[in-house]
C-alpha cells in the first residue's frame, strides 16, 4: 500500500490583479513509494503549491503530474488546521473516517485511539475552538494519520508545536512509518527536522519556485538526534538554501546532489540556470 | 412608518452573521503554544453555575423594574389619558380578557405572522443561496434585491390586498414581501462567509460531494440562516401588525386601529402588550437558549 509521485516539467502560475506568480517553474520530480521525502526552501517558493497538485486540489498546473496507483488513498495535514469548528475534537476525526465507509462506532474508537496517540487523551469533545494552536494541529494530525492513508501530505505539521511536544510527535510519526511504511511529503522550514525524519530532502528557491538541490539522507535508522553525520547534511542543505536565495540568482555552481543519479528524479539546478 | 430599507441598515447583522464559523484563526505562531499544554482540565467552556444564573436573572428583573418605573413617573407627569399608568393597562388588559377578543385576536395574528414568516423565510432561503452560489444570478438578479428593499412597506400591503383580496391570504403574502428582501440579503451576504479551505479539506480526504454538503457546507450556513430568521421573524410581527391595521377586520393590529379611533390609550396598551410579551418569551426563552446551543462551539459562546 503505497503510492509514487511525478512530476514532469510541472509550471504553476497564479494571476491576479496586481502580480504575476512563477510559484512553480518546470519542476521534475518523482517521490518513490515508500519513501519518506522532506521539502524545504523559503517561504513562497511553492511548497504548498507543490502538496496542492499532489492532493489533486490544484489543477491549473501545466506539465504533467501522475500519481500511481490513480486512486491512491491521499491524507493532507494542511498548514493550517482546517478543522470543522462545530465538531469536535473526535467528531472532526471521525467524519473523515466515516466518509470512507467506516462505522460510526470504529470511526469513533479509531478516532479516540490517535487522539490518544497526538497526546490529546481527555480532549475528545472539545470544539476546536476552545483549544490552543498547538492543540488543534495536532488534531489534525490524528485526523491525518487515522486514515491511514497510501500518500501522506504534511505542509510543516509541527511548526506551531513546543519543541519537546513536537520532538514527541516526531517520534511517533516515524514509529508509525516503521511498522507501516508509506510515502510521505513533507514540508518543513526546520532543517534539523528534515535531515532527521526524511529519506530524501528537496531544496528548492524562489522567484521562480524550482528545485535546487536534492539530498539523500544516508543515516541509518533509529537515527540519533545528535549524530554528527545530520549535523553535516544539515551544513549542506544550509548552504544551498542560502546560496540560492541570493535574489540577483547569478549562481553558477551545479546544485549539490549527495548521491549517485537515480534515474529521472534526478533534478539539478542546471537546466534552470539557463533561464535566469 | 418604516420602509424594509431602514430595517436593512439598521438591523442588518444581529450578531453578525456574516463572521462565518468561529476557530477558522489560523494556528498559533510557533513556540506560542504552552510547553505542558496536554493538561486539558480547564481548557473548555466552563458549564453556567446556579450563582451565575441567578445573578443573570437578577438583572433583568431589575432591569424590567427599571422599565416600569420609568413608566410610572412618565405617566404621572404627563397624565393618565396621555399614557395611562401601568396599573391601568393591566386593568384593561383583564377587560379585554373578559370582553373574550384579546385571546382569539392573538391567535389569529400569530397564525398570520407564521404564515407570513415561514414564505419569507423559504423563498429567502432559495434565493440567498442561489444568489450566493451563482455568480450569473448575482449579476442578473442581485440589483434586484436593492430595489425590492427601496420600495416602501405600504405599496407592498397595497398591492398584495389590490391583487389578491382583502383576506388572510393577502396579509400573509403582503407581510412576507415586505420582510423579504432584508431576510435574503442577510442570507446572501452569509453566504460570502463561507470557507473555501474546508471544503478542500473535504476533497482532499476524497469524501464525496453529497457528504460534503451536507456535512460540510450546510453546517456552515446555519448560524446566518438562524440569525436571518430570529431578524425576519421580528420584522414579520411588527410589519403584520400593519397589515392588519389597513385590511383585515380582526386580529391585533386591528384591534388597536379600533381603539384608536375611539382614542382609548388605555386600550390601545392592552391590544399592543400581551403580545409584545409572547414575542419577548418567544426571543428569550426560546430562540436565545437555542441559538446559545446550537452554535456552543463558537468561541464567543464560552461566556
Ligand atoms: N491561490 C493563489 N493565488 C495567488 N497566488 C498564490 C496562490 N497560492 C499561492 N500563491 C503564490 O504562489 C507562491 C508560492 O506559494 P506557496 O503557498 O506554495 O508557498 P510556500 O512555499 O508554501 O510558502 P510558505 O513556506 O510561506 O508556506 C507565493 O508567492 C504565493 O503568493
Ligand atoms: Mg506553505
Amino acid at each position: 500500500m503505497s503510492a509514487t509521485l511525478r512530476f514532469d516539467e510541472v509550471s504553476r502560475r497564479f494571476r491576479t490583479k496586481t502580480r504575476n506568480v512563477h510559484a512553480l517553474d518546470r519542476v521534475t520530480l518523482e517521490i518513490r513509494p515508500l519513501e519518506f521525502t522532506a521539502l524545504v526552501g523559503p517561504s513562497g517558493c511553492g511548497k504548498s503549491t507543490l502538496l496542492n497538485i499532489a492532493a489533486g486540489l490544484d489543477t491549473g498546473y501545466e506539465g504533467t503530474f501522475t500519481l500511481e496507483p490513480a486512486d491512491a488513498d491521499r491524507a493532507y495535514l494542511f498548514q493550517s488546521h482546517r478543522l470543522l469548528p462545530w465538531r469536535t475534537a473526535q467528531a472532526n476525526v471521525s467524519f473523515v473516517l466515516e466518509a470512507r465507509g467506516l462505522g460510526r462506532s470504529e470511526a469513533r474508537a479509531t478516532a479516540r485511539r490517535y487522539l490518544a496517540l497526538v497526546g490529546l487523551a481527555g480532549c475528545e469533545d472539545q470544539f476546536p475552538a476552545h483549544l490552543s494552536g498547538g492543540m488543534r494541529q495536532r488534531v489534525a494530525l490524528a485526523r491525518a494519520l487515522a486514515v491511514d492513508p497510501a500518500l501522506m501530505l504534511m505542509d510543516e505539521p509541527f511548526s506551531a508545536l513546543d519543541e519537546i511536544t513536537a520532538q514527541r510527535m516526531r517520534g511517533e510519526l516515524l514509529d508509525i512509518h516503521e511498522i507501516e511504511p508509506r510515502t510521505v511529503l513533507f514540508v518543513t522550514h526546520n532543517l534539523a527536522e528534515a535531515c532527521y525524519l526524511a529519506d530524501r530532502v528537496i531544496v528548492m528557491a524562489s522567484n521562480p519556485g524550482r528545485i535546487v538541490a536534492d539530498v539523500t539522507i544516508e543515516v541509518p535508522r533509529p537515527r540519533d538526534h545528535e549524530d554528527l553525520r545530520l549535523a553535516e547534511y544539515q551544513r549542506e542543505l544550509s548552504h544551498s538554501l542560502f546560496h540560492h536565495s541570493s535574489p540577483t540568482g547569478t549562481q553558477t555552481a551545479p546544485t549539490t546532489t549527495d548521491q549517485p543519479a537515480t534515474g529521472p528524479s534526478d533534478t539539478t539546478g542546471d537546466t534552470h540556470h539557463a533561464t535566469l | 412608518m418604516t420602509s424594509t430599507t431602514d430595517a436593512t441598515a439598521t438591523t442588518g447583522r444581529p450578531g453578525g452573521p456574516s463572521t462565518g464559523p468561529a476557530g477558522a484563526t489560523p494556528g498559533t505562531p510557533p513556540g506560542s503554544a504552552p510547553p505542558d499544554d496536554i493538561d486539558t482540565e480547564q481548557v473548555g467552556m466552563p458549564p453556567r453555575t446556579l450563582s451565575e444564573r441567578l445573578a443573570s436573572a437578577g438583572w433583568t428583573a431589575l432591569s424590567a423594574v427599571l422599565l416600569i418605573a420609568l413608566w410610572q413617573v412618565v405617566s404621572m407627569r404627563v397624565g393618565s389619558t396621555v399614557l395611562p399608568r401601568p396599573i391601568q393597562s393591566i386593568g384593561a388588559i383583564g377587560d379585554a380578557i373578559e370582553a373574550g377578543y384579546l385571546w382569539s385576536d392573538m391567535r389569529i395574528t400569530a397564525v398570520r405572522i407564521a404564515g407570513a414568516f415561514a414564505l419569507a423565510l423559504s423563498l429567502a432561503i432559495t434565493f440567498g443561496v442561489t444568489l450566493g452560489m451563482s455568480k450569473l444570478a448575482t449579476k442578473l438578479f442581485g440589483n434586484w434585491v436593492t430595489i425590492a428593499a427601496s420600495i416602501p412597506s405600504l405599496l407592498y400591503i397595497v398591492i398584495a390586498y389590490l391583487w389578491v383580496g382583502l383576506n388572510d391570504r393577502a396579509a400573509i403574502i403582503g407581510g412576507a414581501l415586505v420582510v423579504l428582501p432584508t431576510i435574503t440579503f442577510n442570507i446572501w451576504q452569509g453566504m460570502k462567509s463561507l470557507d473555501p479551505e474546508l471544503s478542500e479539506m473535504s476533497r482532499a480526504f476524497g469524501v464525496n460531494r453529497r457528504t460534503t454538503i451536507a456535512k460540510v457546507l450546510l453546517p456552515q450556513t446555519l448560524p446566518f440562516i438562524f440569525a436571518a430568521s430570529r431578524l425576519g421573524l421580528a420584522l414579520t410581527w411588527k410589519i403584520m401588525i400593519f397589515v392588519e391595521l389597513l385590511g383585515r377586520s380582526s386580529g391585533v393590529g386591528y384591534r388597536i386601529q379600533y381603539w384608536y379611533n375611539l382614542f382609548n390609550m388605555e386600550r390601545v396598551l392592552a391590544a399592543a402588550i400581551p403580545f409584545i410579551l409572547v414575542m419577548l418569551t418567544l426571543e428569550f426563552a426560546v430562540l436565545r437558549p437555542l441559538e446559545r446551543h446550537l452554535f456552543r462551539w463558537k468561541r464567543e459562546e464560552s461566556r
